[in-house]
């Protein structure tokens, strides 16, 4: 009965025996089939990962050589520099830990500024250039710790030849090829030094404090740090912002704590303005407002605004330009720069609706400072 | 149909499928390249200085020169009364052709 089932013409055999082979072959290796498939995927994605790394190490490499007084070593130097580290302090005891962090952090800057410094050897050049160049070097180092994740998680997937390791890979290679793709514009940006989508806070301090009249600076008020004070709207104002144009985040936390303490039941209100990552589907450039502290980083300055906001009761608020993490560190859209006058005129209802005449505020534009002064 | 695939016969019917397959395959294949060759285009696109007159607010728009930043009064002067041009706003523009390919 059953052979009634069985083709008898040739060809029938043969398409029945391929059908036959091909199910237990899935069935045996599907798997190893499916993890050699997923490699050769994972091996592209890495060697264009190389590429872009190469790259990107290529560009810093060309203008670091630029702004160089001798080319001795250089090469060697920058190297050693991409592959340095910084170690957290141990958070089981969290008691302490943001002096710690800020400590660790600060002594990571300095470093690698005069690591840069030494490895450029030229006592001429300007302070803003030399920022700029580091941030240059630092979206470099985080394009190759990018690439160094991206193979060690490839070669464990070969080597073990366990296809789970390799599928998490290729779950997370569009995201990994965002970052790569927004880090090389990086690169790109501070080369140039040009503003970039991060700057959007500073730039908007910046356009605050044109035709203000009579306005007192105070240089390096903290690390880094412009203050302005200003009387506007019948309203002392005190700007907080990174010292520019070259590429500098500064110590806002600080200065601001610093400006709270000097000026004790003075200030009335905090606004905050920053760049935040959108959303999928919410529009680049767009503006929002709320509460707290607008500022990114590691913590330590966004702990420190808390803390002393808190401590003299103080309204602290947020202005926040949306864009996308390629956004935010490749130059600025226009759409996003344009949205200045935007952002003033919110910072200016704020301060009428929530503050009275003879008060003081603080406004602080958190940011990148790159080609913003 | 019914008629029609009855009176082809069942080898004809394996002919078809597998060269549908195929056909499927390369498809799905080439398409599925393309859009990983898409993803590994990195673009910059042009850099704008947006210069204002400090005399009468005239708005100028050139290429982004090195050294330019936001507020810097340059030597340039105005085509309209002659008084010096500051950088307004430095942005990069969207253009839909001529883009400068930085790695593909």
């Amino acid at each position: 009965m059953i052979f009634q089932l069985m083709p008898t013409d040739t060809t029938s055999i043969i398409i029945q025996t391929i059908y036959l082979l091909l199910f237990f072959v899935l069935i045996f290796f599907g798997q190893k089939i499916q993890l050699q498939m997923t490699l050769i995927e994972l091996s592209n994605m890495v060697s264009q990962l190389d590429r872009m790394r190469n790259n990107a190490n290529n560009e810093t490499l060309t203008k670091l050589k630029e702004e160089s007084g001798k080319e001795n070593k250089l090469q060697e130097k920058f190297y050693r520099i991409l592959d340095s580290f910084t170690i957290f302090p141990e958070s089981m005891d969290p008691s302490g830990i943001v002096k710690k962090t800020e400590h660790i952090m600060d002594v990571r800057e300095t470093r690698f500024l005069n690591d840069v410094k030494r490895m450029l050897a030229n006592p001429d050049i300007k302070e803003s250039i030399l920022k700029t160049l580091s941030n240059m070097v630092e979206a470099a180092m985080a394009l190759n710790i990018l690439y160094k994740i991206a193979l060690h998680y490839y070669l464990l997937a070969k080597k073990t030849g366990n296809y789970y390791i390799a599928v998490q890979l290729q779950i997370q290679a569009p995201l990994i090829f965002s970052y790569a793709k927004a880090y090389l514009q990086a690169v790109y940006a501070f080369k140039e030094g040009a503003p970039v989508g991060d700057a959007a806070g500073a730039l908007v301090a910046n356009k605050f404090l044109e035709n203000k009249g009579e306005t007192v600076k105070y240089e390096e008020y903290t690390k880094d740090t412009d203050v302005y004070k200003f009387e506007y709207l019948k309203r002392r104002f005190y700007i907080v912002k990174a010292r520019g144009p070259g590429g500098n985040v500064g110590k806002p936390g600080e200065a601001i704590k610093k400006v709270l303490e000097e000026n004790k039941g003075e200030i009335k209100l905090v606004i905050m303005i920053d760049a935040a990552l959108k959303l999928e589907g919410e529009k680049s450039g767009s503006v929002a407002e709320g509460v707290g502290a607008a500022i990114g980083g590691i913590g330590v300055e966004k702990f420190k605004i808390e803390e002393v906001v808190t401590k003299f009761n103080i309204p602290l608020y947020a202005i926040v330009i949306k864009m996308s993490l390629a956004e935010a560190i490749s130059i600025i859209k226009k759409e996003i720069a344009e949205v200045y006058s935007n952002v003033i005129s919110r910072i200016e209802n704020i301060v009428e609706e929530e503050t009275s005449e003879g008060d003081s505020i603080i406004v602080a534009g958190i940011g990148n400072t790159v080609g913003v002064p | 149909m019914i008629w029609w695939i009855m009176q082809i016969g069942s080898d004809w019917i394996n002919y078809i499928l597998i060269g549908m397959m195929l056909i499927f395959v390369i498809f799905f294949t080439l398409t599925s390249q393309s859009q990983k060759n898409k993803r590994m285009i990195v673009e910059n696109p042009p850099i704008k200085t947006e210069l204002i007159c400090l005399g009468c607010g005239l708005k100028e728009i050139r290429d982004f020169k090195e050294g330019d930043y936001v507020g810097k009064v340059t030597d340039e002067k105005c085509r309209r009364c002659g008084n010096s041009l500051k950088i307004n706003l430095i942005y990069s523009i969207e253009t839909k052709k001529k883009r400068r390919k930085l790695f593909v």
